[in-house]
């Protein structure tokens, strides 16, 4: 897999990620993910539009930076998932913890609303 | 071709030897996960349950384990929070790599594990007898992958509704935690309510995590405005016990009920500590239902041996568990050596070590569901026998309700103190 820093703005965090988010291929990347988007206490809009495949180790990846972003009270946006990943996503109901969007004007627009009670 | 065939053979035995291995896990060994609440406001919930588990497993384990299987339990913080929950499931589930799920807390938790339970269904992972009885893991499509002990709210909420309407309280309020857990108990108490043909008289919420010293003057004021002749509260034991300190300090006297999670022990301390410091009586008029008979009841076969399992209990929570500030909670394991939530874990435990039994010396994980469904009439030690069905994944049904004397929650046997 690979990370790409595309934007690191005032109101947000802009990153993509690609390839294949597996146990083979996730080396540190999940350390690093978390550290970038948790040391800036902003919400993040995490492009999936170039993840090929995700294991459990990406959801991993996806949910231990959610926690914390959520006690710095700011959200995570997934911008873009193929149909597969997506799928995965929505089955197991992380969509309704950080919220998957296709445009990309409007995932900026979700940062912007406050977090819901997770419940 | 044969030499070729013979080494197909040699690879697909192999195969299967692994595949053994890893349902049997290594070193004779089953592990098994929890996730719970080990940290924050809700704590208490989680080492009792986990000690009240882990006593019977340390019995066992003592005994020669399990068709020579010893069991493992391995235990993850989540704090009563659902993400920590979400990733503690997949870290057991990959990291650990374990055989099944047992006793999670929490309605908010465990809802939102369940997705996870489908997504990895072709792994066979199942959820045994987690510490909540909200309705989610009781119906499709989740009900196949989770195996509950306890009664649900639905059944607790509707018992105390029948009790309090036969009592001639029929307005009846609810006090409740502003999420699953407590939406999930206010809906049992208004079906039942409906099926009488009445409705909840008023309602006031309050967001988890909320402690004892937080005020509850406002849900005090929101429901006493209701006149109720009872109310019903779906809470965890600070809020709860908190709710119950402002009410009788505001003059809202009428009795108050709370369900099985509240965590009784825990709430009563804090009751019988205020009331210590105030010079009043915070115990009066309180009703818990409870899933499990009274742990003080040594009438009862399965509490003796409880007690007597518990008492050469030598465990202790695991190191990584124990905060800074729980010195005064667990330096031996446990603030309250016997409760009812122990006793549940005691009782889950006991039947999970019957489920492995069953499974056999390689126990396979394919064979989990034919073989919980297999219980019928099975003799737990409380008088009421366990049974599953093809369509029914809970075990027990029968609600007990308790009160406080002297200081201790005792059955209640007359309902008549109670009537209006």
């Amino acid at each position: 897999m690979e990370m790409t820093v595309i934007d690191e703005n005032e109101s947000f965090t802009h990153v993509a990620l690609s390839g294949r988010v597996d146990i083979n291929s996730i080396g540190d990347w999940d350390q690093k993910f978390t550290e970038l988007l948790t040391q800036r206490h902003k919400p993040a809009i995490v492009d999936l539009s170039g993840v090929e495949y995700m294991s459990s180790i990406g959801l991993r990846m996806l949910i231990s930076a959610a926690k914390p972003l959520s006690g710095q009270n700011a959200g995570m946006v997934l911008l873009n998932p193929k149909p597969n990943i997506e799928e995965v996503l929505r089955k197991a109901a992380f969509h309704r913890i950080m919220p998957i969007e296709h445009d990309f004007e409007k995932a900026v627009q979700m940062t912007k609303a406050p977090l819901e009670n997770i419940s | 071709m044969r030499a070729f065939l013979k080494i197909i053979s040699i690879i697909f035995t192999i195969c299967i030897l692994v595949g053994i291995y890893a349902h049997a896990d290594e070193g004779n060994k089953i592990r098994i996960g929890m996730s719970a609440a080990f940290s924050g406001p809700s704590r208490d919930l989680g080492y009792e349950l986990y000690n009240g588990m882990n006593a019977y497993f340390e019995h066992v384990n003592g005994s020669g384990g399990i068709n020579g299987n010893r069991i493992e339990l391995i235990a993850f913080d989540d704090g009563y929070d659902p993400i920590p929950a979400i990733n503690n499931t997949l870290s057991l589930i990959d990291d650990e790599r374990v055989f099944l799920l047992v006793g999670y807390v929490g309605t908010p938790t465990v809802t939102r594990v369940l997705p996870l339970l489908k997504l990895f269904e072709n792994r066979d992972i199942y959820l045994f007898f987690p510490f909540t009885g909200a309705e989610p893991q009781r119906k499709p499509p989740y009900d196949e992958f989770v195996f509950n002990l306890r009664p649900s709210y639905e059944q607790e909420t509707a018992g105390l509704v029948q009790k309090f309407t036969q009592a001639g309280r029929s307005k009846i309020a609810v006090f409740y935690q502003a999420d699953a857990y407590g939406r999930s108990g206010w809906d049992g108490v208004r079906k039942e309510l409906g099926k009488h043909g009445l409705k909840i008289v008023g309602e006031a919420t309050y967001k988890r995590g909320e402690e004892f010293s937080s005020s509850f003057d406002k849900q005090v004021e929101i429901i006493k405005r209701s006149n109720p002749d009872a109310v019903i509260s779906i809470g965890a034991y600070e809020a709860s016990a908190g709710f119950i300190r402002d009410a009788r300090e505001g003059g809202l006297n009428v009795p108050i009920a709370n369900v099985s999670f509240v965590g009784s022990e825990s709430m009563l301390d804090l009751l019988l500590q205020e009331g210590e410091r105030k010079g009043k009586d915070f115990t009066l008029e309180l009703i818990n239902s409870e899933v499990v008979p009274n742990f003080l009841d040594d009438s009862i076969p399965a509490v003796r041996q409880y007690k007597e399992i518990m008492s050469r209990y030598t465990s202790k929570t695991p190191p990584t568990l124990i905060y800074e500030d729980d010195q005064n909670h667990f330096p031996d394991g446990s603030k309250e050596e016997f409760g009812f939530i122990g006793f549940e874990g005691f009782l889950n435990a006991k039947l999970l070590t019957e489920v492995l039994r069953r499974l056999g010396d390689q126990p396979d994980k394919s064979k989990i569901a034919q073989t919980v469904k297999s219980i019928s009439g099975y003799d737990i030690g409380i008088g009421e026998k366990v049974s599953f069905e093809p369509e029914d994944n809970q075990g027990l049904s029968t609600v007990y309700f308790n009160t406080v004397k002297n200081g201790r929650f005792v059955p209640i046997k007359d309902w008549s103190k109670f009537k209006k």
